[in-house]
């Protein structure tokens, strides 16, 4: 009798695991990222822009669309050493969402993919 | 079949459920970590599916040089799983499907401890075995 339950309760187990990693993958509630400040997408394993220019002093939000069929997200640091992370965006599966990013001073920014690094890009705050 | 060094009476069907659900777990945080994309986490789930392999290997492959180093594939995951949770809680990032291949690699960990008791009789006897295996021979040869 063990000897039957056991492997069809690894099929179970496998099954369960399977149904959440597939749930675990899939989309996020989308927003339309037009409405936000600065817009940035993702496709390719790559942001469609390589600069962004926000205003200095003031929070604001980045519209970001992922096309891509992995999940990313968008991290902004103090510089290419990402030695001061000041802004990470929740990782999201294909869809878009608006970030709020904190008030930044006038400088130049790094920020890339927390999943994948290299994506990357400027932030020019002014 | 399934086990080595210290079989039990009655710990075959528990060794066939051990190894396939160890097998079903590494395979499934392999998948999560195949989704991300990216050469780290292909190389990472190519890392798991290879394990697994071996694990699979190790506990049904009647030959006398694989029971000796049956052993191999159970430290090798069990590393691997622990070496991929250390980087994820340096590296980050924390989300939702981080969390949940996290909780399958610590699964997978403890079954792995689980599978080392039921065939050496503890993971410590394990690492004795190990060591015995790789250093005993030569230890032998010598004297």
């Amino acid at each position: 009798m063990r000897t039957r339950t056991a492997p069809a309760g690894v099929a179970l187990l496998l099954t369960a695991l399977l149904a959440a990693c597939s749930g675990a993958a899939g989309g996020q509630p989308s927003v339309d990222p037009s409405t936000a400040d600065v817009q940035l997408g993702a496709s390719n394993m790559a942001f469609d822009q390589p600069e962004l220019t926000a205003s200095a002093g003031e929070a604001f939000t980045i519209g970001f669309t992922n096309d891509d069929s992995m999940p990313h997200n968008v991290a902004i640091y103090t510089d290419a050493s990402k030695g001061t992370r000041l802004f990470e965006g929740e990782v999201t599966d294909r869809g878009s969402v608006i970030y709020e990013v904190p008030a930044l001073a006038p400088g130049t920014y790094y920020f890339d993919c927390s999943l994948h690094p290299g994506m990357t890009g400027t932030l020019v705050v002014e | 079949m399934f086990g080595a060094t210290v079989s039990r009476p009655g710990s075959r069907a528990l060794g066939v459920g051990l190894t396939a659900a160890i097998v079903a777990l590494a395979l499934s945080t392999g998948y999560i970590h195949l989704t991300l994309g990216g050469l780290l986490f292909t190389l990472n789930a190519l890392g798991y599916a290879g394990l697994a392999g071996l694990y699979v290997v190790a506990a049904a492959a009647p030959l006398p040089v694989v029971r000796r180093f049956s052993w191999f594939p159970r430290v090798a995951l069990a590393g691997y799983a622990a070496m991929t949770i250390a980087g994820w809680a340096i590296q980050g990032p924390y989300y939702s499907t981080a969390y949940l291949a996290k909780g399958i690699e610590v699964v997978l960990i403890a079954l792995i401890a689980v599978d080392a008791t039921r065939v050496y009789g503890s993971p410590l006897a394990m690492v004795r075995v190990a060591l015995a295996s790789v250093f005993g021979g030569r230890a032998r040869q010598a004297a």
